[in-house]
């Protein structure tokens, strides 16, 4: 199966070893050397990292992977793993998209976004901070996990809303079991299929383009350090920028020459500001 | 309302939220994604329910202009749209407790500052309820409700060709259906998913047919290229479908916005030239210089001025 496409960078969470390996196998990832304190697996455009169990140790893994990503806007970040189900009617080992995550510790909500079409089933998720066994009828969400919350947090914080996506696999109806590595292994392996699909459809819908193309960018960039601008005068630049690219259909490659003019002070600044603004008002 | 809500969409999968504001203001939404897939919020709205007139649009020379927002958002997307800046979040709001909206109402009326004028309400400002009358029918109760009201005037502006959803009411006084309309070229580039021209002039030809008070928003009038060409033709399409002399009032304006909005617009989208032109900004408004919009105002009336009693224009300056 052709398994991942384009270029944006996915970034995947489990808590356990054993809810990630039949991905690092299917994905053909390669533990990062060097690396202790993280289990970080990756190849090409996807990593993975095992958090641990704990929504405070998931938002660590989170926030390990996705801090210095090169381009937010091109990431997304899935948390994958088990789920225990309040509802004895849906199916064990159904992947369901988490639509609600409510943190139960501090009973505050948060909504991923579902811009995304897909085909699962969706529920609302409450994240503990510890194992969730009697007391089921004080549950008021579909579903329980450890995780969630603090990935939902941590992601958010990194790269856009709409690129985070929690899918949870139904392990068990909220009783007693031990978790059997197996069991595991063989309820993952039967969603892997409907995972791919997701995160290819995910890769593809990702939205917020960059307004301005990189070499524009960069003339945009060395204009401003040449002239030496202020804040305000690199936004006014920007913006000027924008709107004449966009009325007369074309680039900035005008503004080249600009780069060797020499500005010895500020009344000199101001004035090359006020031509080049001048120009691009046009 | 939230039983028809659930009962016409229900199939919809439905996540239950405290207060919608956990939803539709949360940080980090991106209105043009959200756009791709809009969700219907269903809520109870608290604190006020009704809001003093904005100085960006104009009062028609009635004192007692108040505004409301039954909704939030709108099921179209036109790009000179000041709600992309206004709102976080491209969702649509549906506030369900009408009767308190009612409520408030009739305290506005009781209070207005001047008691010979009534209170001239516009219903549909900051959505577009005629566009989603089929689901959401406002309209209707709104009309139901003025229609028992004497010193009540309330203004429906759409965009929709919608008007068929309430063409088994009987018109009155106390309602003004108000068509916002634009040349085919920029509807087709600006104004996305809106019904055409033609589809807009025949729904306010339909109401004014069977006895509606008609107003025409000319608003806003796009600095486009070839503006005097495709502005001129276009109000003569209007009124070769519209009988001019059965048309309430006119109102035009050119393109003006919040800067603060325009701003966080910018931050999210550069694809519109309608957003970047140079605009100047006076107090916290962007707008065309004063020359330019003297010039526009000037040349669109005149147009107008062919058709209709001059009186009958409204401009915003």
């Amino acid at each position: 199966m052709f398994i991942i496409i384009g270029t944006i960078a996915k970034v995947i969470i489990t808590a356990l070893h054993e809810e990630a390996r039949p991905l690092i196998e299917k994905f053909g990832l390669k533990k990062a050397p060097h690396i202790h304190r993280m289990a970080l697996y990756s190849r090409d455009d996807i990593s993975l990292v095992v958090s641990g169990v704990g929504k405070v140790k998931s938002a660590i893994a989170t926030t390990y992977a996705l801090a210095n990503v090169k381009s937010p806007e091109n990431t997304i970040a899935i948390n994958f793993g088990l789920c225990g189900c309040r509802d004895t009617r849906r199916p064990l080992g159904e992947l369901v998209f988490i639509n609600k995550i409510t943190d139960a510790a501090t009973n505050r909500d948060y909504y991923p976004e579902v811009i995304l079409k897909h085909n699962l089933p969706e529920a609302s998720l409450t994240t503990f901070d510890n194992h969730v066994l009697k007391n089921r009828n004080l549950i008021f969400s579909d579903m329980v996990d450890m995780e969630a919350s603090g990935f939902f947090t941590a992601s958010t914080t990194f790269i856009p809303l709409e690129n985070v996506y929690c899918l949870k696999l139904i392990s068990d109806h909220l009783e007693d079991l031990k978790l059997d590595p197996h069991m595991v292994r063989e309820k993952i392996e039967a969603c892997l299929d409907t995972f791919i699909v997701f995160i290819n459809s995910g890769s593809k819908s990702t939205s917020r383009t960059l307004p301005i193309a990189a070499n524009d960018a960069s003339i945009l960039k060395q204009l401003c350090e040449v002239l030496n601008l202020t804040i305000t005068q690199q936004h006014q630049l920007r913006d000027h920028a924008i709107g004449y690219m966009i009325r007369h259909k074309t680039n900035l490659d005008f503004l080249s020459p600009y780069f060797k003019q020499e500005v010895k002070d500020k009344a000199e600044r101001s004035q090359l500001m006020k031509i080049i603004s001048h120009e691009l008002r046009a | 309302m939230t039983k028809h809500l659930l009962s016409r969409f229900s199939k919809a999968k439905r996540i239950f939220i405290d207060n919608y504001k956990d939803v539709f203001a949360r940080p980090g939404q991106h209105f043009q994604t959200q756009k791709r897939s809009i969700k219907l919020i269903l809520a109870v709205k608290r604190g006020h329910l009704i809001y003093q007139g904005s100085n960006n649009a104009q009062d028609f020379g009635y004192s007692n202009f108040h505004y409301n927002a039954n909704i939030l958002n709108c099921v179209y997307n036109c790009d000179y749209c000041y709600l992309q800046g206004m709102y976080p979040s491209a969702n649509i709001v549906v506030f369900v407790n009408m009767e308190d909206y009612f409520s408030a109402t009739n305290i506005a009326i009781n209070q207005r500052t001047d008691p010979d004028a009534p209170l001239y309400l516009a219903i549909s400002y900051d959505t577009d309820l005629l566009a989603l009358e089929s689901i959401v029918p406002y309209c209707r109760e709104w009309i139901e409700y003025s229609r028992k009201k004497n010193n009540l005037l309330i203004e429906i502006r759409t965009k929709s060709a919608n008007y068929r959803s309430l063409n088994n009411l009987s018109p009155h006084d106390q309602v003004i259906l108000a068509w916002s309309l634009a040349p085919k070229t920029v509807a087709s580039r600006y104004e996305i998913n809106t019904p055409s021209l033609e589809r807009r002039l025949e729904s306010a030809s339909q109401a004014i047919d069977d006895g509606w008070s008609v107003r025409l928003c000319f608003d806003p009038i796009l600095l486009v290229p070839n503006w005097r060409e495709i502005y001129s033709q276009f109000v003569k399409e209007t009124f070769e479908k519209i009988p001019a002399e059965k048309i309430r009032d006119i109102s035009i304006g050119t393109f003006r916005m919040n800067s603060e909005y325009l701003k966080r617009i910018k931050k999210q989208r550069a694809d519109s030239d309608i957003l970047y032109f140079p605009y100047e900004t006076t107090g916290r408004v962007v707008s065309p210089s004063q020359k330019i919009k003297e010039e526009i105002n000037s040349e669109i009336s005149m147009f107008l001025e062919s058709y209709i009693d001059q009186k009958k224009i409204e401009v915003w300056v």
